[in-house]
């Protein structure tokens, strides 16, 4: 039985890239299901096994990605089926499809970029015993290999607690160095122990070239001490929530 | 992966780790099927939550810090850390799988 998985959505004379390819072994290109001023990407899917592959998760992501560099596009979160066309229609596209249509007119001629900067653990480490004579005394005791539990579990609890101060000032500069290049910014949670800050920007398409100059720029500045990475053009997936639930 | 020369690490879509972050917790909801499918991320949260904050935690940075030497490079106790990370990732992934099994007619 073939179902329809959805991707997102679009406005309705959205173009879709031709090389972009669905979920599934057939891996067929996603069509629209079009309802007025807006439409749901979607693509047929036929199997009966479960989705949440890896390459599932992937392909999803390179679906809403590809639309992104050609459209506008809310994305939709992971893993929704509907066995017709015609439900789609009817419980996605209906109900919402003014708010859909609203967010989408203020998501026009933008595009999201991920900014994430790691640090180096062994020259932010260094920065952090440099700067801090506790954890220097800390340190050396530990080192010695003479130091009580306690003493280790003091000094991780200070490297902790300075290297989360570096974050945040770390989080502040990237924050003022691109404030003029974007719309928007939200911070994102941070995903593993030696990362810094993530970060995601709403960018107008026209000043894409300025924002990834400054990016780079960063990156730069920071080498050595921090690895900065540069996803992008993405959906929006760190605005559209918020654009659907109101104002920003 | 690098597309182009400099410090950059530039790349036009996630690995595995970021899109699991974007595409399980954000973006339209329609029903109940993506409600279970957000097992996962729940998962994946409670981990990263657990690797900041713990005892453990705070014992490998202090060896890290120990082991800090102008000769080495690098420290290898939070290489541990962030790759503990990545195995709640595949626990995550592995969680949405059976989360969308349990749906299925």
């Amino acid at each position: 039985m073939t179902r329809w998985y959805l991707y997102g959505v679009v406005p309705s004379q959205a173009h879709i890239p031709g090389e972009l390819r669905g979920l599934g072994a057939a891996a067929p290109p996603p069509t629209l299901a079009t309802h007025g001023a807006v439409a749901a990407v979607v693509s047929p899917i036929d199997e009966c096994r479960a989705l949440g592959s890896r390459r599932d998760l992937l392909t999803h992501a390179r679906v809403l990605d590809g639309l992104a560099g050609a459209t506008a596009v809310l994305p939709a979160r992971f893993g929704m089926m509907f066995d017709e066309l015609e439900t789609i229609v009817a419980q996605v596209l209906e109900p919402r499809g003014a708010a859909f249509s609203e967010a989408l007119a203020r998501l026009a001629g933008l595009m999201q970029f991920t900014v994430t900067v790691r640090h180096v653990p062994a020259a932010v480490l260094g920065e952090v015993l440099a700067a801090d004579p506790e954890i220097a005394e800390l340190r050396d005791l530990v080192r010695a290999g003479a130091a009580r539990p306690d003493v280790r579990v003091r000094l991780g609890e200070l490297v902790a607690a300075a290297l989360a101060r570096r974050r945040a000032h770390d989080a502040r500069c990237l924050h003022a160095v691109l404030e003029p290049h974007r719309v928007a910014a939200v911070e994102r949670p941070v995903a593993a122990a030696d990362q810094a800050v993530s970060a995601a920007f709403l960018v107008e398409r026209q000043r894409r070239a300025g924002f990834e100059a400054a990016v780079e720029r960063l990156a730069v500045e920071q080498a050595g001490r921090a690895r900065v990475r540069l996803l992008g053009p993405l959906a929006p997936y760190d605005f559209a929530d918020a654009l659907l639930d109101g104002p920003t | 992966m690098n597309l182009q020369a400099g410090q950059l690490e530039r790349s036009a879509t996630g690995g595995l780790a970021e899109v699991v972050g974007m595409v399980l917790d954000k973006g339209i909801v329609v029903d109940a099927f993506a409600r279970v499918s957000l097992v996962g991320i729940e998962v994946l949260t409670v981990e990263a939550k657990i690797v900041v904050s713990s005892i453990d935690t705070y014992l490998r940075y202090a060896d890290a810090m120990a082991q800090l030497d102008a000769a080495r490079p690098a420290p290898q106790g939070l290489t541990g850390i962030v790759e503990d990370v990545a195995g709640g990732l595949g626990a995550a992934a592995i969680a949405v799988q059976q989360a969308a099994g349990g749906v299925r007619p």
